[in-house]
């Protein structure tokens, strides 16, 4: 897992709780990174798993609640960082297609070794998209966040229905559709 | 207070340390990006040498499929030779029989001698005949086989490269250098490369030659052929020997020939070759003989025609050369012939000397600045 998600989770982590908690955090994971990470590095992805685990237990969040949080956090920094994405742009319908054919190409390009998940989408009717996520980390809450704040980035009013699928790990289609 | 100080410095402690393994993994990929970029300029030279050397071929190839004069494949095959396999003087042999026939020599008579005396011995013309790569002496002062083979080799380096015609050795090119080892692995391949494209043009040359021999008429201009000329012109002079009758012969030659081949293209030259024969068979009378007898040198034999007879003929066509406008991609041009004229002298039994004597005095006309009319006088 790459770097900068592990210092982009501390942000948050800074941000929704406080400095203190992410210290806390770091310190009881025990951490064969010692929470050492750099944007350009990759980590062992169950390093992840040990800090969102250990944050919930912290606070008090569920681990999914978390991970959807982390998701719309994520989206965030990724709109203001990245405004090329969104140019031309109107709707999570035309955003969402793109996820995979443009943003990950570009990602790829400057972490080639990055291990992408991917995002396939369907319209089986007008005003309605099916978004069906498949990773190896297996990670559908996050996904969740992330569509969810794309939503709201463009300040639609759509809600996000979700099912598990079949595979190992499952695929999860999102069914996105109008309220 | 303290706590979160001690926090911070924590946090600060850690940055750092994320910062300098940072450092370390772009050092790395700049590593990394350093060998692939020498790397791909390595490919990028290596495949700039492999067309550079395809172009050389295909150019090659063009020049002699497009050629079916043994001299001129001879010329171009050294032109290729010289131009990108550095070397100091060359030969082109070809089999004749049980032995080995040289063709042709280019550089200094010194090297050119060293050859013939390197190249005669039986072992190495089996090896030649047999080998379908190039055989190389690398240094011949100190050379295993050079010794074996019982030869002194005055230059550094030799190179034997067979010329294989459909499968079978018809020849081969020997080409030297003073420097030690001084053809490379891909020299050696190019050599191999053209000399097979040439052995295949000298091959449809001998094959050309041969069924001109067997046809009469020159299939371009309409002339006929140099053997047809050769049995007919014999007859013709053999009459006039007989009944004591004037015999003329014109050796013609158009001049600078190969700069219109050079600048128009090879369409353009044959053009010109067509269009002169018709003007020249239009300006001679149906008894007189006339034949394409070289590239672009005609030759006619006019029978009972003497000096002063053929002289104003000749004048005539000359003139006549010199007035046809030619066109070439838009460009007007203008060609010249040059002559030379004999007549046969009282007695004279020989048609070979009286050609011979036209054709030096051709040659004069040449010397003396073209587009000119020279009579034989005797020195």
């Amino acid at each position: 897992m790459k770097g900068i998600i592990f210092t982009e989770f501390f942000e948050l982590v800074d941000d929704r709780f406080s400095f203190e908690t992410t210290e806390r955090l770091i310190e009881m994971s025990h951490l064969p990174s010692q929470g050492i990470y750099t944007a350009v590095g990759t980590y062992d992805p169950q390093e992840m798993v040990t800090i969102v685990t250990n944050l919930s237990a912290l606070t008090g969040v569920s681990v999914p609640d978390l991970l959807k949080e982390f998701g719309r956090y994520l989206f965030k920094r990724f709109s203001i960082s990245f405004p090329a994405f969104f140019e031309g742009i109107g709707s999570s319908f035309e955003f969402l297609p793109r996820v995979e054919g443009y943003v990950h190409l570009e990602v790829l390009k400057l972490y080639p070794d990055a291990e992408l998940p991917s995002f396939s989408c369907t319209v089986p009717e007008t005003g309605m998209m099916i978004m069906t996520y498949r990773s190896k980390r297996n990670l559908p809450d996050l996904s969740e966040g992330l569509i969810l704040a794309c939503i709201e980035y463009f300040g639609e009013s759509l809600v996000v229905r979700r099912e598990t699928g079949q595979g190992d790990p499952p695929e999860t289609r999102f069914v996105i559709m109008p309220k | 207070m303290d706590n979160q100080v001690k926090l911070l410095y924590r946090r600060l402690d850690r940055e750092r340390l994320a910062r300098k393994e940072a450092e370390k993994i772009i050092e790395e990929k700049s590593r990394e990006l350093y060998i692939k970029n020498q790397e791909l300029e390595r490919t990028a030279a290596a495949e700039s040498q492999a067309r550079k050397e395809a172009e050389i071929l295909r150019n090659a190839l063009e020049a002699f499929t497009s050629r079916l004069d043994l001299d001129e494949i001879t010329a171009h095959l050294e032109e290729f030779m010289k131009s990108f396999i550095p070397h100091d003087s060359s030969a082109i042999y070809f089999f004749d029989g049980e032995g080995l026939r040289l063709h042709s020599v280019l550089g200094d008579s010194k090297e050119g001698k060293v050859i013939e005396e390197v190249i005669t011995p039986t072992v190495l013309l089996s090896d030649v005949k047999r080998s379908s790569s190039p055989i190389l002496i690398l240094d011949g002062i100190n050379d295993a086989v050079a010794s074996e083979w019982g030869i002194h080799v005055e230059t550094r380096t030799w190179m034997v490269v067979p010329m294989s015609a459909h499968g079978q050795n018809i020849g081969c090119i020997t080409l030297e250098s003073r420097q030690r080892d001084a053809f490379s692995e891909s020299a050696t391949k190019l050599a191999q490369a053209l000399s097979n494209d040439a052995a295949n043009a000298f091959e449809n040359a001998r094959l050309f030659q041969e069924l001109e021999q067997l046809s009469t008429v020159d299939q371009l201009t309409g002339l006929h052929n140099r053997w047809q000329f050769n049995a007919t012109a014999l007859l013709e002079f053999e009459r006039s020997l007989r009944h004591d009758l004037p015999l003329s012969v014109i050796m013609m030659d158009i001049d600078h020939f190969k700069r219109v081949n050079d600048t128009y293209g090879h369409a353009a030259g044959d053009s010109v070759l067509v269009e002169i024969a018709a003007v020249c068979i239009r300006g001679i009378r149906s008894s007189d003989i006339h034949a394409r007898y070289g590239g672009e040198e005609f030759c006619f034999l006019l029978p009972q025609t003497d000096l002063n007879e053929a002289h104003s003929l000749v004048e005539r066509l000359r003139a006549a050369v010199a007035e046809l406008h030619f066109e070439s991609d838009g460009q007007d041009f203008t060609v010249t012939a040059s002559f030379g004229v004999s007549e046969r002298l009282d007695g004279e039994d020989s048609l070979e000397n009286l050609i011979e004597r036209s054709d030096q005095s051709l040659y004069e006309a040449k010397k003396g600045g073209r587009n000119r009319v020279m009579i034989w006088k005797p020195t």
